[in-house]
């Protein structure tokens, strides 16, 4: 009976645990291993040691990358926090039509990237665009969104910002689904004014929805790749190639594996610290009722 | 026990607030929509007039016909299928590797369980670049290049899933599991018979997420499929960027008809899945 | 109760589902080996004449070889993408679309299989075949494959426009310096087209293989046969702000408007809009204009520069892997796929482009044909180097700066030619 019992939970792990060793664990060896070598497809490849990764250090590619994507992070995590939050709870308070709303911020995220990216690509339009149309209204003259290095990465933020709201709305929505109404009625008791409610309940109430979003899209906006890859091609020059985008041109147009395989590498160090960093700071800010 | 909120909207808002407030979420919400709404108008227009400045909401005549080209161009309906299929097969095996693991993690004790969760969590951030090529080496001596296995057998293994389970199963009180474990019930008969029922919601949320996950993805099946047919909708799409040169219009319905059905199939699902969502449990 | 039963049936039926999924996509997707050999053909075309392929592929495998030939198309952005991730994993494709500068790689480093033997066996008059684009596929005294079309830069105008201006026709004669001025009085004498600002000229310099031409045609150069960058030499600079100047005069529209940035060629909204009088484009886009636009226009040939009148001439080619393990048969699929009445039908009539043999060159429209003596009489072949590729690439992302004004020409083009010195030197030594 004892022997049978320790055995069982490794049981349960056997379908996950084959198809990670197979195909997730063993390549990420090898893409490690690719490091140290230099190829390009079309000769063997060859051991070149601490090659690759001199030329990180050398090459001002990676670092310009690591600025964009640092760019792009900034700019996208905390407005699709902030954006979830405010959706989340105007939506929970709507009597009708809640489903509607709903809806509505759930369609962007079901919609592919490289389909929206035509949408996308005709809306920016310097001159034939509808965004530009739109502000016309407000007076303001013809931005240059795609062609413009500020431009293109606002429009590949927005891009990216639009698609993503949605997931953390519904977060926040279950998040606030959990907050006890006795707290809300004990400060409506009180006088509490909304504003008040707002900021001393709810947000307190919501903080580990709030990591929940935080931990989730730091890590997906630090590997962004397909709305950039559909929306500009890492254009203009390389305004937004983040580091994903490089790493695929780096394989794929420069034809050097070894290298790609080194950004790769450190990319992943990279969102693990980040991610940990985000981890350990949890106790000072997030509160769990 | 205390009362839990659904919908705080009688709690003490003054009409004026409730007044701007809608406002605001149907101007943001019309913001949202803004994208979607303009592909499908863009969609009915002509080359003409979808150039045409100031831009045209509402062109005149409807040129369904567009959707009638977009097909007779692409095998756009096999593209969907093939899709669907394949997600269909993968988020089955992710719901069976998912929640046997996640029930493991959760509800059983077991020496490296630490530390196997982090090393599994840990593949969640490894960037699809690493791992590409050398797969796809891999996936060639199995001899899947080109086929359906080929696409499904790296996304069997999903390391949000697992997590999304185990919290979801941590969830579940451990007085359920000891009263059955003291009645003689096995590990197997616990899981399959206890959590797994308790667990649709859960279920249901990955079932979404897988199936969105793959059917927007791109990179993989790009480099593993060939063959015209065996294509996935957005590696179809692909060709239609050298179509948006002269037939853009065209291109705006060919992305209308790989949008506008999961949409719609999803929004009409989203009840089952919300609970799921609620009920995962936010704590750490 | 009830609902737990029925998540446990569900699941139960699930789990069968799948193993018969899993079953029967195993077996489907493999190819299953019959006696016959299977010859894969990959191409990257777009929609329209891909169907025109298939049907090709459809009529030989109907014709009972002793092989069958498969299909294979990835849109023209990620066909290289695909392509090298082929060769990484051994899994090339037999018989495949081949282009000059972009796949140098392919050819120099020995991938290819020389096809001599094979055309002597045969009676295939290798005359009829465009020359330049043959010289394409030598290489150190061996011939590596076939063309199928051949393309190069052609002017077009909007007859419209320069009636509307009160101009003369651009003729075979005109330089550089006559399409500018062109353009300045189109610019100050049309007001409008339906309310819409008016252009001279609808796009820019090409940033890929046709910029060789551009360079050289102002006296500079890409990569000359010496293996000589020349992106950074003056006569390249004037090429490339000659262009800059036409937009920053108010003579060509925005960069998204002109087509910059996108991949399939561009997106020339002005001109296909009737809203600019002239653009530099290929053959291949005559049959679209003639069935979209709604005005009147013509070509002729590039203009000339300063130093002379040389776009560059490309082309597509088939070619055979040299792993091939059918290489007769895939030879055989190559010589009908390149034969006369196969480039008739899929280049010459569907107006895709100007077939690769000239004795097809009848069957196509007269402007095409037209478009086709042309390219003939003023287009040289431009020097494709391993690397080519990468430094398109490169080239493609200072051009969207420099267009967009945030780099000049100068410090762009000296950064294409910095990273196009080492990759020549990467590549070639020296």
């Amino acid at each position: 009976m004892a022997a049978r019992t320790r055995l069982t939970p490794y049981v349960f792990l056997i379908p996950s645990a084959i198809f990670f060793l197979a195909f997730t664990f063993w390549p990420i060896l090898q893409g490690l291993a690719l490091t140290t070598f230099e190829w390009n497809l079309f000769k063997s490849p060859e051991f070149v040691g601490f090659k690759n990764w001199n030329a990180l250090i050398e090459r001002g590619d990676f670092g310009h990358s690591l600025w964009v994507t640092g760019k792009i992070v900034l700019l996208a995590v905390p407005s699709i926090v902030v954006l979830g939050i405010a959706v989340a709870v105007m939506v929970d308070r709507v009597g009708r039509g809640k489903i509607f709303y709903r809806s509505v911020f759930f369609a962007p995220v079901i919609a592919s990237p490289v389909a929206m990216s035509f949408v996308m690509r005709a809306m920016f339009r310097e001159e034939s665009g509808v965004i530009n149309f739109f502000l016309g209204f407000f007076s303001i003259p013809n931005v240059e969104w795609l062609a413009s290095s500020t431009g293109a990465v606002s429009a590949v933020v927005m891009f990216f910002v639009w698609q993503a709201t949605g997931n953390s709305m519904l977060i926040f929505l279950a998040g606030l689904q959990g907050i006890p109404t006795a707290l809300y009625e004990s400060a409506n008791i009180d006088g509490a004014r909304p504003s008040q409610t707002f900021f001393r309940i709810t947000l307190p109430m919501l903080s580990p929805a709030t990591f929940f979003v935080l931990i989730i899209q730091t890590v997906n906006s630090l590997q962004i790749f397909a709305h950039i890859y559909t929306l500009t091609r890492g254009g203009p020059g390389y305004a937004t190639t983040a580091m994903v985008p490089l790493i695929h041109q780096t394989a794929f147009v420069q034809y050097n594996m070894g290298l790609a395989a080194t950004y790769s590498v450190v990319l992943f160090v990279l969102i693990l610290i980040v991610t940990l960093l985000q981890w350990h700071n949890q106790r000072r800010w997030v509160f769990y009722g | 026990m205390a009362r839990y909120s659904a919908g705080t909207n009688s709690i003490g808002l003054p009409k004026r607030y409730r007044l701007i407030m809608y406002v605001v979420l149907t101007a943001v919400a019309a913001l949202y929509a803004g994208p979607i709404l303009w592909m499908v108008v863009s969609s009915l227009k002509n080359l003409r007039q979808f150039f045409a400045y100031p831009p045209i909401f509402f062109p005149r005549p409807l040129r369904l016909e567009n959707y009638a080209e977009v097909f007779d161009l692409f095998p756009l309906g096999r593209y969907i299928v093939n899709t669907v299929l394949v997600a269909g097969v993968i988020t089955v095996a992710q719901l069976f590797s998912t929640s046997t693991a996640g029930f493991a993690f959760a509800a059983l004790e077991f020496k490296g369980k630490k530390v196997i969760f982090l090393v599994f969590l840990a593949g969640m951030m490894v960037p699809f670049t690493v791992v590409l090529i050398p797969l796809f080496s891999l996936i060639r001596q199995f001899g899947l290049v080109d086929t359906y296995l080929g696409l499904i057998v790296p996304f069997v293994f999903s390391p949000y899933g697992i997590f999304l389970m185990r919290q979801f199963f941590l969830g579940i009180p451990k007085d359920l599991y000891d009263s059955a474990h003291v009645d003689g019930c096995t590990d197997y008969r616990i899981y399959w018979s206890i959590y797994l029922p308790l667990s649709g919601p859960a279920l249901a949320t990955l079932t979404i997420q897988a199936f969105v996950f793959f059917y927007n993805g791109l990179l993989w099946p790009l480099i593993v499929i060939n063959t015209e047919l065996k294509k996935t909708v957005s590696v179809g799409l692909l060709s239609l960027i050298a179509r948006d040169v002269t037939s853009p219009h065209l291109v705006m319905a060919g992305a209308a008809v790989s949008v506008i059905p999961m949409v719609i199939v999803f929004v009409s699902l989203q009840k089952y899945f919300i609970k799921g969502i609620v009920m995962t449990g936010l704590k750490g | 109760m009830a609902e737990r039963k029925q998540i446990q049936m569900f699941l139960v039926t699930c789990l069968v589902l799948l193993t018969l999924a899993g079953g029967t996509l195993f077996g489907g997707g493999s190819a299953e080996s019959d006696e016959e050999p299977t010859i894969r053909f990959a191409v990257a075309m777009d929609p329209a004449r891909l169907k025109l392929y298939e049907a090709a592929v459809e009529e030989f495998n109907a014709s009972d070889r002793g092989f069958t030939v498969v299909l294979e198309n990835t849109p023209w952005s990620e066909y290289w993408q695909k392509l090298q991730t082929q060769t990484a994993s051994g899994t090339m494709p037999d018989v495949w679309n081949y282009v000059p500068g972009f796949g140098q790689e392919w050819l120099e480093n020995g991938l290819l299989l020389p096809i001599d033997q094979y055309v002597e066996a045969s009676d295939m008059d290798l005359a009829d075949f465009i020359p330049g684009m043959l010289d394409f596929m030598r290489y150190e005294g061996n011939l590596y494959g076939l063309p199928y079309d051949m393309s190069g830069h052609i002017l077009f105008f909007n007859k419209e426009l320069f009636d509307q201006a009160g101009l003369d026709y651009p003729t075979e004669e005109w330089t550089f310096a006559d399409v500018r001025a062109a353009a300045e009085t189109i610019v100050s004498e049309v007001e409008s087209v339906e309310g819409e600002r008016v252009y001279g000229f609808g796009n820019y310099m090409n940033s890929s293989w046709s910029s060789a031409g551009y360079y050289k045609s102002f006296g500079g150069d890409f990569v000359t046969p010496d293996l000589e960058v020349e992106i950074d030499s003056q006569g390249s600079i004037d090429a490339l702000q000659y262009f800059v100047d036409l937009r920053n005069d108010g003579l060509a529209p925005p960069p998204t408007e002109a087509g910059i940035g996108d991949t399939a060629g561009g997106q020339f909204i002005t001109w296909l809009t009737g809203r600019s009088a002239m653009i530099l484009d290929g053959p291949w886009a005559i049959p679209t204009y003639v069935d979209t636009v709604e005005f009147d226009f013509d070509v002729v040939p590039v203009p000339a520069g300063p130093a002379q009148r040389a776009p560059s001439l490309l082309g597509g080619t088939f070619v055979i892997d040299k792993d091939t393990d059918y290489p007769q048969e895939a030879f055989e699929f190559l010589a009908f796929i390149t034969s006369e009445s196969q480039l008739e039908t899929i280049v010459a009539e569907s107006g895709a482009g100007i077939p690769g043999r000239q004795s097809a060159f009848d069957k196509m429209t007269p402007l095409m044909e037209k478009a086709a003596n042309y390219i003939m009489q003023t287009n040289q072949a431009f020097y494709p180097v391993r690397g080519s590729f990468a430094i398109f690439d490169k080239q493609n992302s200072e051009f969207e700066l420099i267009f967009n004004g945030e780099k000049s020409v100068e410090e762009g083009l000296t950064a294409v030619a910095a990273f196009a010195r080492n990759v020549v030197r990467e590549n070639y030594g020296e």
